[in-house]
């Protein structure tokens, strides 16, 4: 078993909405980031894992055994889950959710839990209900990581952070996947963060896989350029990936290769790369 | 299944301290009640019920099921667990009456029958769990908001039946005498006499309650969350 997660095929239809043949890995030891506008299938796809919707199609194996198979359950003890709004019951306090997650979690460390708690600076003594939002998902947070998971999935799980505390939970990431048994899948709309932690990106866009691939890979793949329109019609149709025409100029998504003289191209983030693949696609 | 069991206490005891108020007044009421008091008593299980919904409803606004899918407890740990969890916190409530009871019994035997007592105890048992028996499959299919409207229907149906059969009883009657009719024959009861009887009753719950269980499971295990 070298892949945390292997998606398979997987689809999904609701009505007005379908989620078609979605196939990636995740291989041990990485992070891979979904991303996609809202709605595209991102957390349907976190649902689909865990087995909170039926699925039409596909398979799905987390952590070498198959999400429909009686044993998932058990596999559930190494997965640490946080998903976009915190989950916990508004009159508990921290020492509630230790009593809890001690009795459902066979490996759960209240030291380490409380160690998080400390480092994310969570108040002991107030109930849940009078947390702000980024104080309810570092409480998710420190529960996913103190139950010695081997896979995290986390679906917005920095959304309402603030930049340094963002910064310092990503940290705890990164040193939770130095342990190549370790492995991260992570959907989020805060881009620049993904882009820090991931070894692989998977873009999602109504409800279909646009790519999957290895975030340097696909960081070396295209260019972003800006040239006139005339410029822009010596590129040829099939590498050019999407384009924003302006008042002066043209802004172009295209394969790497050789740019006509003129033209400025640079190396485009992925947060680029997704949008032209979603707006104005040729 | 143990860890859902024991959420719901440290929720219901974390988050409805009011619970407390209602569990010793409502076992001291049971304790000390006499005849006259069957009408209020009876308000005891409708108290019971409310407090399971009240960490329902806490439940509901964090979207825990949700979460709960993610845990390694199982749907039917889930469904386990609420239900383990209702009969437990219904038998913590009599177990605190019979606590109550047992001083007052001592010290002031006048005040206490044992016979009544142990008879109103099974009312308070048996109706919550009948009610849950009936609306927590409605719950595992169909969600915690068509629950409630279900449980609250069915709460007051059964209050308003009831009670206004006692009233109609109590307004007619200087005492309760008509001993050829049912509600008679349950508030005259003769404890030693009808003990087969009510033996069946708690008998026939209990099994009623664990057929919903079943039926709980079956439905929840196929819901889209």
């Amino acid at each position: 078993m070298n892949n945390a997660i292997e998606i398979i095929n997987l689809s999904k239809q609701y009505e007005g909405f379908t989620l078609s043949n979605i196939s990636l890995d995740l291989p041990k030891g990485c992070v891979m980031g979904l991303i996609g506008e809202n709605g595209a299938g991102k957390s349907t796809i976190i649902k689909l894992i865990f087995n909170s919707i039926k699925r039409s199609g596909g398979s799905i194996e987390v952590l070498g055994c198959d999400n429909m198979d009686k044993d998932f359950e058990k596999i559930k003890e190494d997965i640490g889950v946080v998903l976009d709004e915190p989950c916990f019951p508004e009159c508990v306090k921290l020492k509630d959710i230790n009593a809890m997650m001690k009795n459902i979690y066979k490996n759960w460390s209240s030291e380490q839990f409380w160690s998080y708690c400390d480092r994310f600076a969570l108040p002991g003594n107030k109930r849940f209900k009078s947390f702000s939002k980024g104080m309810k998902m570092k409480a998710s947070i420190a529960v996913a990581m103190s139950h010695g998971a081997r896979l995290l999935v986390l679906d917005e799980a920095t959304s309402g952070l603030d930049p340094i505390i963002r910064d310092e939970i990503l940290d705890i990431f990164n040193e939770f996947t130095r342990d190549e048994e370790h492995s991260i899948l992570v959907s989020s709309h805060i881009i620049s963060d993904l882009e820090k932690i991931c070894d692989y990106i998977a873009f999602i866009h109504k409800g279909r896989l646009k790519f999957c691939e290895e975030k340097d890979v696909l960081l070396e793949k295209y260019l972003l350029i800006h040239c006139s329109e005339e410029d822009f019609k010596k590129f040829t149709r099939s590498r050019i990936i999407g384009y924003k025409r302006g008042k002066y100029e043209i802004e172009a998504l295209v394969t790497n290769g050789t740019v006509p003289a003129g033209v400025v191209s640079e190396r485009p983030g992925i947060e680029e790369i997704m949008l032209f693949m979603t707006k104005e696609s040729v | 299944m143990k860890g859902i069991f024991l959420k719901n206490w440290v929720v219901l005891l974390s988050g409805l301290r009011f619970n407390l108020v209602v569990f010793t007044a409502g076992g001291l009421l049971i304790a000390v009640a006499g005849q006259a008091d069957l009408y209020g008593v009876l308000i005891c299980p409708v108290f019971l019920c409310s407090m399971v919904i009240g960490m329902l409803e806490y439940n509901e606004r964090s979207k825990w099921e949700l979460y709960s899918d993610t845990l390694p407890v199982g749907r039917k740990g889930t469904v386990q667990g609420l239900y383990l969890f209702s009969l437990s916190y219904f038998a913590a409530f009599c177990v605190l009456a019979v606590l109550l009871c047992a001083p007052l019994r001592i010290f002031m035997p006048e005040l206490v029958n044992t016979a009544r007592f142990v008879f109103l105890l099974i009312i308070t048992l048996s109706a919550p769990m009948l009610i849950f028996s009936l609306t927590l499959p409605v719950f595992f299919k169909f969600g915690y908001k068509v629950f409630r409207v279900v449980q609250i229907v069915i709460i007051f149906v059964l209050a308003g039946v009831g009670g206004g059969f006692i009233g109609v009883f109590m307004s007619e009657q200087d005492e309760y005498t008509v001993a050829t009719d049912v509600l008679s024959r349950l508030i005259n009861i003769d404890f030693y006499a009808d003990l087969p009887w009510l033996i069946a009753v708690v008998v026939g719950v209990i099994a009623v309650y664990f057929v919903s269980m079943l039926l709980s499971s079956k439905l929840y295990k196929t819901v889209e969350l």
